[in-house]
């Protein structure tokens, strides 16, 4: 389990790190979130000891972290960095011998993950002949071709296209289900909400918001409603020739109830978590006929806008 | 398959295997040798094409009268001396014979020297031998003693000659001594610039990080220099082989001094403690910066100090290799690798010195590991521009 306590370091008189906290367990995957220079990339270089930290500390299975534990992790930095006129398959096995891979080894985890990534045909190309997704596929392979208990990813999913996302959401998902801890930063919210078992909302050098998605989800104090009036059927006792739901008003009939700008046909509302959904529902169905109703909760952008302004 | 940490041999050996398989590859290090192994050769074949000065040829036009038996005495000196006077009579006015491009003197009434070109002192000593001979012969004739009876009576047999220490073996030596340090120059300054941009390429792209978290920094700095140097040397060996075919096969090979192999060995391994001292130092100066333009200066102090231990070697050690301040400034680390050989070749070391030389050198490459895995290790993980030396010797 990778747990970082109370990190904090400052560049001249820029505060990067003002006590933020994380901690991922192995099998499990944790988005690291954060507006630009809140300090996500700082935190996953002092893991790496490439920050110093002014005070702070880091531990991997309740050990500090030294060379012993660094070997074991894998990392994908968030400037891009491998020998651009180096073969691919050259580098990832050398890759792996510098971790202490014997040769044989590492040729085999190198074929492996170029056949995953669909690279197999380019292992003799040199790095910078790849177009820009692949590069960012064989740096991936980079930080996994050693077999680490960690993996630290700096927005591993940049520039990449939707299949990209999707072999790469893959590969982490078998990687976490086999014990490996992942610890990734992004800014694509919803990408996060799909795959992350956890997450840690970082501003301004500390973190805001930590948990699983789903305990800080329901968590929230409210709930989304959004109703969608069917325009074409009768009207339910509503009055004839009326507009389906217009009449409605959500804010007298549901206690705490906020109306949100939507588009025109549906209604869409912040109401208390405690509010029932069948409450919501009886209520619109009285003011017309509903061809689609949703109840949940806030989703991690909603959240992460919500926790970033507050 | 788990990962682990590496011994240091073999962190080192793996940085290595990797930075000498890609030399090999490039494309640079290949035609780079190729034109090295031309321009070996053709130093070695190229004076077989040019004239040799040693028999030179001459025309000398005779306007007027001249002793009787000059021409005997030109032909003897022709029998004897290796060169070659042609005679040729003119009835032209001297002036202008002298003119003429195929006429290299005109000698006039045995007495005067005609030429419009001057007259290589050489050409002027074997004819006034020859006129001065001429003249004892004629003279020696009118009192009955034959020409042949003169010739052997002046002893005109060339002579036994026995080599020692000549002035010819004395410029053999210098001008081995003097290629031998421009040599070493040209391999140092590049084979650090080689350590220099593949310490530069792994900052500027980052892979460092990568790397620096699975072995320590000087692990990868010794492996980077080691690498490079066995590329380095393997490439010198393959030019200098090169060089040696072509010598064996012009047939040159008697005539090459015998201290030219010795000198040759001695410069190689003077070549492995400056390559050592500079490379080290090359690295740290690569890692303090990201960017291929601050590198030139980043890496200045050290092209300064080869180039003041190539000048102090060429102009003062290799014309004057046995003084006391050759002999001191050939033990001062920097300059050391390139003086060194340079005394070794062309004067006399004592062995002491030598002793001495290496533990001096051995000490310099120690300290400059010391100082520059201290930078290096302090340099490479700082990005963004320049880094001044003092604060990467400090730390972060």
């Amino acid at each position: 389990m990778l747990v970082a306590t109370d990190l904090h370091k400052r560049f001249g008189d820029v505060v990067a790190l003002d006590g933020c906290n994380l901690s991922v367990e192995r099998g499990r995957m944790l988005g690291f979130l954060g507006p630009n220079g809140s300090g996500k990339t700082t935190t996953m270089r002092a893991i790496f000891d490439l920050v110093r930290l002014d005070s702070g500390s880091v531990t991997w299975d309740d050990q500090p972290i030294g060379r012993e534990q660094r070997v074991r992790f894998g990392y994908m930095p968030e400037q891009r960095g491998l020998y651009p006129k180096m073969r691919i398959s050259d580098q990832l096995v050398h890759l792996a011998r510098l971790h202490g891979i014997e040769a044989g080894e590492a040729a085999a985890a190198t074929k492996r993950w170029l056949d995953e990534f669909g690279l197999e045909d380019r292992a003799d190309h040199a790095l910078e002949s790849l177009s820009h997704g692949n590069q960012q596929r064989v740096q991936l392979a980079a930080a996994l071709v050693h077999g680490p208990e960690l993996l630290v990813l700096d927005e591993p999913f940049s520039g990449l296209d939707p299949l990209g996302v999707d072999s790469m959401e893959r590969v982490l998902r078998d990687l976490a289900a086999n014990g490996v801890a992942i610890v990734f930063s992004s800014h694509q919210l919803d990408l996060v909400q799909s795959i992350c078992d956890d997450v840690v909302v970082v501003h301004q050098g500390r973190d805001i918001l930590s948990g699983t998605l789903s305990e800080l989800r329901s968590s929230s104090g409210r709930r989304h409603v959004e109703v969608e009036f069917d325009q074409h059927g009768a009207s339910d006792g509503a009055g004839v020739g009326a507009v389906s739901g217009s009449g409605w008003d959500p804010t007298s009939a549901i206690p705490g109830a906020e109306v949100v700008p939507s588009p025109p046909g549906r209604v869409r509302l912040l109401v208390p978590s405690n509010t029932e959904p069948a409450d919501v529902l009886a209520s619109a169905r009285a003011a017309g006929v509903v061809a689609q109703f949703t109840f949940e909760p806030p989703s991690l952008s909603e959240l992460f806008l919500e926790a970033v302004n507050s | 398959m788990t990962p682990r940490l590496l011994s240091s041999s073999s962190a080192i050996r793996v940085v290595a295997t990797r930075e000498i398989r890609e030399r090999l590859r490039a494309k640079s290090t290949r035609w780079g040798t190729l034109v090295l192994v031309l321009l070996a050769v053709g130093l070695v074949v190229l004076p077989q094409f040019l004239p040799d000065d040693d028999d030179p040829e001459w025309t000398v036009a005779i306007s007027g009268a001249t002793p009787a038996a000059f021409d005997d005495a030109i032909e003897s000196i022709n029998a004897v001396d290796a060169a070659t006077i042609t005679l040729e009579r003119t009835d032209l006015d001297p002036e202008v014979a002298a003119v003429d491009d195929d006429i290299d003197a005109v000698l006039v009434d045995g007495t005067l020297l005609l030429s419009d070109d001057g007259v290589s002192q050489r050409l002027e000593a074997l004819l006034t031998t020859a006129v001065a001979q001429a003249r004892l012969t004629d003279e020696l004739g009118a009192l009955g003693i034959t020409p042949e009876e003169v010739a052997a009576l002046a002893g005109l047999e060339p002579l036994e000659t026995r080599t020692i220490e000549d002035d010819d073996d004395r410029s053999a030596r210098e001008g081995v001594a003097a290629i031998g340090t421009i040599v070493l120059l040209i391999a140092i300054a590049s084979y650090g610039g080689w350590v220099l941009t593949s310490v530069l390429e792994e900052k500027s792209n980052r892979i460092v990080e990568i790397v620096v978290s699975a072995i320590r920094p000087s692990e990868l700095l010794a492996g980077k220099v080691i690498g490079v140097g066995i590329v380095g040397i393997a490439q010198m060996i393959v030019v200098l082989a090169a060089a040696a075919l072509a010598v064996v096969a012009t047939g040159e090979l008697p005539g090459m001094p015998d201290f030219v192999p010795g000198a040759v060995a001695a410069s190689l391994g003077w070549f492995v403690l400056g390559f050592l001292f500079y490379a080290v130092g090359y690295a740290a100066a690569g890692s303090l910066t990201t960017r291929q333009e601050d590198a030139q200066s980043t890496a200045a102090p050290l092209f300064v100090s080869v180039m003041v231990a190539y000048m102090v070697s060429l102009l003062w050690i290799v014309p004057n290799p046995d003084t006391t301040v050759s002999r001191v400034l050939s033990l001062v680390p920097p300059i050391t690798p390139l003086a060194m050989p340079a005394r070794v070749a062309s004067g006399t070391v004592e062995a002491w010195e030598i002793v001495l030389a290496i533990v001096l050198m051995l000490i310099a490459i120690w300290l400059m590991i010391r100082l520059a895995s201290r930078i290096y290790t302090n340099a490479l993980l700082h990005s963004g521009g320049r880094m001044k030396v003092l604060a990467a010797f400090r730390g972060r």
